[in-house]
């Protein structure tokens, strides 16, 4: 086999600094790369640029920089800017764009000057590389969703946003309530992110996760000898989240004993650790949840009024996703986009037949269910868009089985399209498509059939 | 249909030019033509960082329609449930996007961002489309 010509190194330097492979080098690389001249326009954008930014190349030669790449730093603290004027590089700054479709990309940054032969510079490089997994990978193992993670058009929840920073001001006791998987914990964390107390910790107690044996000494702490496996002194929650916010989830779980111990904590800011002797202070913030109705407890004496009033200073409802359901698309959207990230797929979203169904259902797992639906989804789909078929088979309808079987074929016809319209909602326009059968097919059934639709309840 | 005689449109602004991001822009110019002295325009400042409490700050300024850049899905989803009116992915001088307001010129696509509107082979902007408004730009309104 005949060898090549061997490469001499000197002709592979000499034709690089011709510049005539550039462009294979800077698009065989990962991270994006683009470069500006001295009036703030694109004069270079490779590949990978392309693909972070979702933007083509050609679209971009020419165009003002903060025009192509959107970032969060454009207008107060352009990093290309500060290396222009100082003339040192930046490396790995954090930062995110806007792509085109809306989507927050975080990154990281590193800028350098470009310079001819004179030493003179003739304009910037800056190169960039995309971390939405590793964000979202972060986020996920710190359990860090944010403020920013909360996503609604609801006028409720969107007033909730707009007192939770005078919320967060304050040092008043909040409580927080809303069923499960309403996002109680996101508003906690928020709360205390946003406060004077952020810089100290945030502890969190699931009150109705802990024996109530152990939750006194889980919450304030206990002494060497104190009980029987108490063989060292051990700190308690509360000590824990000194200078901080102590989060306490489930509030309406605890037996009326421990109620008593909070009760004085709020009261006078001390307690006792278990078995000691001396009285500590606590400078603690507290914040309670609970998905249970406190008001109907302390009527029933199951819950102390004293300790109602106590942490019930600031009152936060957050509405079940049933009662926002104009939300479910944009938190569809949301998880989409999340777990595209996570799970490394590009999934487009999800069939209008699929929102029809996701928009009808109740969520008594409420948010968290409606992403547990998406996570579902993700492992069921590899590409393309959600359909019903990858949905949990607890979501999809199935004919219900009446109590008295229908004696005639019409009565059976009129059995099972009664049961599909109350699956839908009466929505005839999902039941006919449900069916497979056109609306007004379904309209003349009806009739046929004498099927009269329920009159709508005045909505709250 | 808006007029542009009788509205007041918001534009976030940056060295004379329409802010790259409106979740990051500092000011906005304020252009209200419906005041009796005539066109009258101030510029304010959009100090919250945090999305929900902007877009309230946003929605206080009663705006007939704000022209703005990027946009990040979340905010322009609290804008519209706010009752904000959104033109985004406009680029350019203000002075020139708000000539183009006048003229219905702003769907020329030397106004459009990069990678969103009447470039080659890209689909629109997300937000382009989701607003209320007319295409090409404001029209008049009759009296």
């Amino acid at each position: 086999m005949p060898s090549r010509p061997k490469q001499n190194p000197c002709d592979l330097k000499k034709l690089l600094e011709s510049g005539r492979y550039e462009g294979v080098i800077l698009d065989s690389i990962a991270d994006g790369v683009f470069a500006i001249d001295t009036d703030w326009r694109i004069c270079s954008f490779n590949r990978a640029a392309e693909r972070i930014t979702g933007i083509p190349g050609d679209e971009a030669m020419g165009r003002q920089c903060s025009d192509v790449f959107r970032a969060s730093i454009c207008e107060s603290a352009c990093a290309l800017r500060e290396t222009m004027k100082t003339g040192r590089p930046i490396i790995n700054r954090a930062l995110y764009i806007v792509r085109s479709d809306g989507t927050r990309i975080p990154i990281t940054i590193s800028t350098a000057l470009l310079k001819d032969d004179s030493g003179r510079t003739i304009g910037g490089v800056e190169t960039f590389r995309d971390l939405s997994v590793e964000e979202e990978l972060r986020r996920e193992l710190a359990g860090r969703h944010t403020f920013e993670d909360m996503v609604s058009t609801n006028k409720d929840v969107l007033r909730i946003f707009e007192i939770l920073p005078d919320i967060a001001e304050s040092e008043s006791t909040v409580l927080i309530q809303g069923e499960s998987g309403t996002g109680k914990e996101l508003v906690a964390r928020a709360i205390h992110n946003m406060s004077p107390r952020a810089e100290g910790p945030l502890v969190t107690v699931n009150c109705a996760a802990i024996p109530d044996t152990l939750l006194e000494s889980e919450l304030f702490g206990h002494k060497a000898g104190s009980f029987t496996d108490a063989r060292r002194d051990r700190m308690g929650r509360f000590a824990l989240a000194e200078g901080g916010t102590i989060f306490l989830d489930e509030i309406g779980d605890v037996s009326p004993a421990l109620q008593a111990r909070l009760l004085r904590v709020l009261q006078d800011g001390t307690y006792e650790p278990l078995g000691a002797t001396r009285t500590e202070k606590a400078d603690v913030r507290v914040v309670a949840a609970t998905n249970r109705d406190l008001d109907a407890m302390v009527a029933t004496g199951d819950f102390r009024s004293d300790l109602f009033y106590r942490i019930n200073v600031i009152a936060v409802d957050l509405p079940p996703l049933r009662d926002r359901r104009e939300d479910i698309p944009l938190l569809v959207e949301h998880f989409v986009e999340r777990y595209n990230r996570l799970k490394r797929k590009e999934l487009s979203g999800v069939s209008p037949d699929v929102l029809e169904l996701l928009m009808s259902h109740d969520y008594p797992g409420n948010i968290r269910e409606l992403e547990n639906i998406i996570e579902h989804a993700f492992v069921m789909c590899r590409s393309g868009t959600i359909r019903k078929r990858h949905l949990p088979p607890n979501l999809l309808p199935t004919p219900q089985p009446t109590g008295d079987a229908p004696r005639s074929i019409p009565e059976a016809e009129r059995a099972f399209l009664l049961s599909v319209l109350e699956r839908n909602r009466w929505n005839r326009a999902a039941t006919a498509r449900e069916l497979g059968i056109h609306k007004t097919t379904l309209w003349r059934k009806m009739k046929r059939l004498e099927i009269v639709p329920p009159p709508k309840r005045p909505t709250s | 249909m808006l007029y542009w005689d009788t509205m007041r449109v918001g534009i976030p602004i940056w060295n004379g030019r329409v802010s790259p991001v409106l979740d990051t822009a500092e000011r906005v110019i304020v252009v209200d033509t419906e005041a009796e002295a005539g066109e009258v325009r101030e510029e304010v400042a959009l100090q919250p960082r945090r999305l929900p409490l902007r877009a309230g700050r946003i929605a206080e300024l009663r705006l007939d329609l704000l022209v703005c850049g990027a946009v990040s899905r979340p905010l322009a989803e609290m804008l519209a449930a706010a009752g904000v009116r959104l033109e985004p992915w406009i680029s350019g001088e203000v002075e020139d996007v708000l000539g183009a307001l006048t003229t219905g010129q702003l769907d020329r696509p030397r106004y459009r961002m990069p990678g969103c509107c009447g470039g080659r082979g890209q689909g629109r902007g997300w937000g382009r489309g989701r607003t209320q408004r007319g295409r090409a730009g404001v029209q008049r309104r009759n009296r």
